[in-house]
C-alpha cells in the first residue's frame, strides 16, 4: 500500500458519472462512507442509481436508528433529484417501529418519479420486505 | 456474425500504431459507431490513450473476442486474472481509455476493481490507498459523520 500512496489522487479526478459506476459496485454501507473522504466524495453517493437498503445497517448504529434511517431515505429520494432510480429494495423494512405508511408511500413515489425512464431497466423498480401486514 | 479479416488501423497519444482486426476493434462502441459511419478507413488517432495502455485494451478486447464460445465461468476468472496484474496508476488509465473508447465490459471491470479495492476499508486507509487529501473542517467532518452514523460503525 505504501507505494500506491505515493501517485497523484487521480481517482477523484475522474468525472461523476464514473465515481457513480464505482459506488455502485460497492454495498451501500461503504458507498454513504466515501461520503467523508473529501469534499469531492461528498454528495457522489446521492446520485447512486440503484439503491439496496438494508434496515439492520441503521438498526446497529444507536440511538439514531429511525431518525438516520427516514433522514437518509429522505436525502436519497427527495433533495438529489437529479438522480436516477433503476433499482430501489428496502431490507428488513418490517423491523421498524416508528415508519409509518406515508414515510414508504412518500418514498415509493419518488422512485416512481426518479426511475430512469427506459423500457429495458424500468421493471428493475422492486420493493422487498414492506410490511406484511398492509402491503 | 461473419467477421471480416479486415483491420482498423489506431493511434496511440504517444505515436504507436496499432493493427487490430475489425471483429477486435468493434469491441469498442466509439470504434464501431465510426466503421459504421464509414470513418475508420484512415488510422484512427487517440489522443489521451498511450501505446501501453492501448495494447492493453486490445489485449482485453481480443481475449473477449477469442473467448466468446467459453463459459461465463472462464471468461470471469480471465477477467479477474487481467484486473489483478493492473496497478492502480494503470488502473486509472484503463477506466479513462475504456470510458472514451466506450468498451463496457471494460469499464465495468476496472469499476468494480476500484470498488473491491475500497470495499471494507476506512476512510482513512481509503485516503491513504488513493493518496486523496481531507480538505474537510474537523466540524464538517463531524457533520457528515453524525448525519450518516451508521455507515461509518466499523465494529462488525
Amino acid at each position: 500500500m505504501g507505494k500506491e500512496a505515493k501517485h497523484d489522487d487521480r481517482i477523484s479526478k475522474l468525472p461523476d458519472s464514473i465515481l457513480s459506476h464505482i459506488l455502485l459496485s460497492l454495498p451501500i454501507k461503504d458507498a454513504v462512507s466515501t461520503s467523508i473522504l473529501s469534499t469531492r466524495w461528498r454528495h457522489l453517493y446521492a446520485y447512486m442509481l440503484n439503491l439496496d437498503v438494508d434496515f439492520f445497517l441503521f438498526w446497529r448504529s444507536p440511538p439514531l436508528t429511525v431518525k438516520s434511517f427516514t433522514n437518509f431515505m429522505d436525502k436519497m429520494l427527495f433533495v438529489h433529484t437529479e438522480g436516477r432510480i433503476e433499482h430501489l429494495r428496502l431490507n428488513h423494512i418490517t423491523t421498524i417501529s416508528g415508519i409509518n405508511d406515508s414515510n414508504v408511500c412518500g418514498w415509493v413515489s419518488a422512485a416512481l418519479r426518479l426511475a430512469v425512464p427506459d423500457p429495458v431497466t424500468f421493471p428493475c423498480l422492486l420493493l422487498c420486505f414492506l410490511p406484511a401486514r398492509r402491503w | 456474425m461473419a467477421s471480416t479479416l479486415k483491420k482498423i488501423i489506431l493511434k496511440s497519444c504517444d505515436g504507436k500504431i496499432l493493427e487490430v482486426e475489425e471483429a477486435v476493434a468493434v469491441q469498442s462502441q466509439m470504434i464501431k459507431n465510426m466503421i459504421e459511419d464509414d470513418c475508420a478507413n484512415e488510422e484512427i488517432p487517440l489522443p489521451d490513450i498511450t501505446g501501453e495502455i492501448l495494447s492493453m485494451i486490445i489485449e482485453y478486447c481480443k481475449m473477449h473476442v477469442d473467448g466468446e464460445n467459453n463459459s461465463n465461468n472462464e471468461l470471469i476468472a480471465r477477467d479477474a486474472d487481467f484486473i489483478t496484474r493492473v496497478d492502480l496508476n494503470t488502473l486509472y488509465y484503463l477506466i479513462v481509455a475504456a470510458n472514451f473508447l466506450n468498451v463496457k465490459s471494460l469499464l465495468d471491470l476496472t469499476c468494480q476493481r476500484v470498488a473491491d479495492i475500497i470495499k471494507g476499508k476506512s476512510p482513512e486507509e481509503i485516503r491513504l490507498t488513493f493518496n486523496i487529501k481531507n480538505d474537510f473542517t474537523p466540524e464538517e467532518e463531524e457533520e457528515i459523520r453524525k448525519k450518516n452514523a451508521w455507515a461509518f460503525d466499523y465494529k462488525d
